[in-house]
């Protein structure tokens, strides 16, 4: 069965604008989001490249849905490393410690305060040990499933399962996160539900 | 069997759930800001994988068939004199050293008498005025006695039309006045007296419509008006026998009103985003300062009322914003006045 994402990456190959528009709308949130958990400077920066290079190498590229998302998201880690490297005598700014001062109170627009939430919870995500929260990240957020994961970081699929049960173990501890079952802001399901992949049982037991 | 992550840790893991919806949440409208760009390096960047380029030279190969087909036909035609009169000449000039036979009324006169060979590109030549019956003398504006002493103001029947249009507002604030000149000539010469129409094609609308109207004066020329113009336009002069200018097209500008509001006890400030005369669905792109450069925020859709809003964060200094209209078949590109944030 064709996804719909297939479909449009089939489009986006042919170069039809179109097709990439939906590719890169249905990718781009997960991408940054992914990108600032690893705080790599300037995610979106960092995304722009990380979709420069996908579009260059996208006449060679091939595969489905699945083989694009990992893809894309390799490609992403390593641009972020290299920049990472290339400012290394800079110290990059971790992605929480901006967001420590945000108000509490309700901004004046709504979409903001979206976007607030939502950064407030990849600094959660962010204090995590690094390979944890690089696990749960691409795991939860980029939907991508344990072995995929595990190829990116270049690890065995147990020592992924391990780091997202432990990352997991953390966050549910923490009480910062258990604060948000009282935190008005937070109360908001997901409204994309393709990018909420359910984890399987096995994978963090 | 697949289960929610949050549940693996049961009734203890309170907040779990709140975290991982948030996570994976839908997207927020700055995680969008860079679509026009992207966009835009897309255009630029992409090569269409192997399939697609041997379609596209498949598809290339087949219109060269098809153009030198079209050329041998149009040659074979014009050996056999069979192209209407005005073609025939043109392939007579084009051809002639290879034996291409000239069309009857200009091979039939002495080389004298031939019309002045003009240069003019726009498509003045109607159908009936190059065919072998033109109109009666006095039912065309063009035919009617010229009171110019000048013979050239006194055009044939047949004459050769050239309607041009030109305008120095070639871009416009919205609601301004446009003022187009038009001229007709006839074998190069201006033809005073000459009514002419001017037609507008909106971008956007599917038709076309006659917005002025007037007569041309003394060395053809005719001045006309179109008043409150708010949507970028083509706009083409008509003149005798149907002949037509090409479009000119003026990009009307819409301008773009930011203003700010802050709350002494809030740390975020909102930008309003005003451009009544843009139309629903143009985007306007929030610029902030740095330097002496402007850095691209986050991209909004303007409502019906053509408004927009923008929260941004107040920081210990004061900083400068502007938005940018982007240009689309109906306007073009407008920037806002500047306004300035105050530290919080």
């Amino acid at each position: 069965m064709v996804s719909d994402l297939d479909a449009a990456l089939a489009r986006a190959r042919a170069g039809d604008e179109g097709g990439f528009l939906e590719l890169w709308q249905s990718l781009q949130p997960p991408l940054l989001r992914y990108l600032r958990v690893l705080s790599c400077g300037d995610p979106d920066d960092v995304a722009s490249e990380t979709w420069l290079q996908v579009v260059r190498d996208l006449h060679k590229f091939k595969g489905g849905e699945n083989d694009f998302r990992r893809w894309l998201f390799t490609i992403g880690r390593h641009r972020a490393i290299d920049i990472a490297r290339s400012a290394s005598r800079h110290p990059v700014t971790p992605a929480a410690a901006g967001l420590e001062h945000l108000p509490d109170e309700q901004t004046v627009e709504d979409q903001v305060l979206d976007s607030i939430v939502v950064r407030k919870a990849l600094g959660l995500l962010s204090d995590l040990s690094p390979d944890q929260a690089e696990a749960v990240a691409l795991r939860v957020i980029a939907g991508l499933d344990t072995s995929a994961v595990a190829r990116i970081l270049g690890k065995s699929s147990g020592a992924v399962r391990i780091a997202l049960h432990r990352g997991l173990r953390a966050l549910a501890d923490d009480p910062r996160v258990q604060a948000l079952v009282r935190d008005p802001h937070a109360q908001r399901p997901a409204r994309s539900a393709s990018l909420l992949i359910p984890l399987r049982l096995e994978e963090v037991e | 069997m697949k289960t929610d992550p949050a549940g693996d840790f049961g009734p203890g893991a309170p907040g779990l759930d709140q975290l991982l919806g948030l996570l994976t949440a839908g997207p927020t409208p700055d995680e969008f800001a860079r679509q026009t760009a992207t966009l835009a390096m897309f255009r630029q960047n992409i090569r269409p994988s192997a399939p697609r380029r041997r379609a596209l030279l498949t598809r290339r190969t087949q219109f060269a068939f098809a153009a030198v087909a079209l050329v041998i036909a149009f040659a074979a035609a014009a050996y056999a004199d069979a192209l209407p009169a005005p073609v025939q000449h043109v392939a007579y000039r084009v051809l002639g050293f290879a034996g291409v036979p000239d069309a009857p009324r200009h091979s039939a006169g002495p080389a004298g008498q031939r019309p002045p060979a003009h240069h003019h590109p726009a498509p003045g030549v109607s159908a009936s005025g190059g065919s072998s019956t033109p109109p009666a003398r006095g039912t065309s504006p063009i035919a009617s006695p010229s009171k110019s002493p000048h013979p050239s103001r006194s055009p044939a029947p047949d004459g050769h039309a050239a309607v041009t249009l030109t305008t120095t507002n070639a871009q416009i604030a919205a609601g301004a006045s446009v003022t187009f000149t038009g001229q007709v000539d006839v074998h190069g010469r201006g033809v005073s007296g000459v009514p002419v129409g001017l037609f507008e094609h909106a971008a956007g609308n599917p038709g076309h419509r006659l917005v002025a109207t007037g007569t041309t004066g003394a060395g053809g020329q005719a001045v006309l008006n179109v008043a409150h113009l708010t949507v970028s336009a083509k706009f083409w002069l008509v003149g005798p026998h149907h002949a037509r200018s090409k479009p000119v097209r003026v990009v009307v500008v819409p301008a773009v009103s930011l203003g700010v509001s802050t709350d002494a006890k809030r740390p975020a400030a909102l930008l309003t985003v005003g451009c009544p005369l843009a139309g629903k669905d143009s985007a306007v792109v929030l610029q902030v300062q740095r330097g002496q450069s402007w850095h691209n925020l986050r991209v909004r859709m303007l409502n019906a009322n053509g408004a927009a809003r923008f929260a941004v964060r107040r920081h210990a200094v004061a900083r400068e914003y502007r938005v940018v209209l982007i240009a689309t078949a109906t306007h073009g590109r407008s920037v806002s006045n500047q306004v300035p944030v105050p530290p919080f």
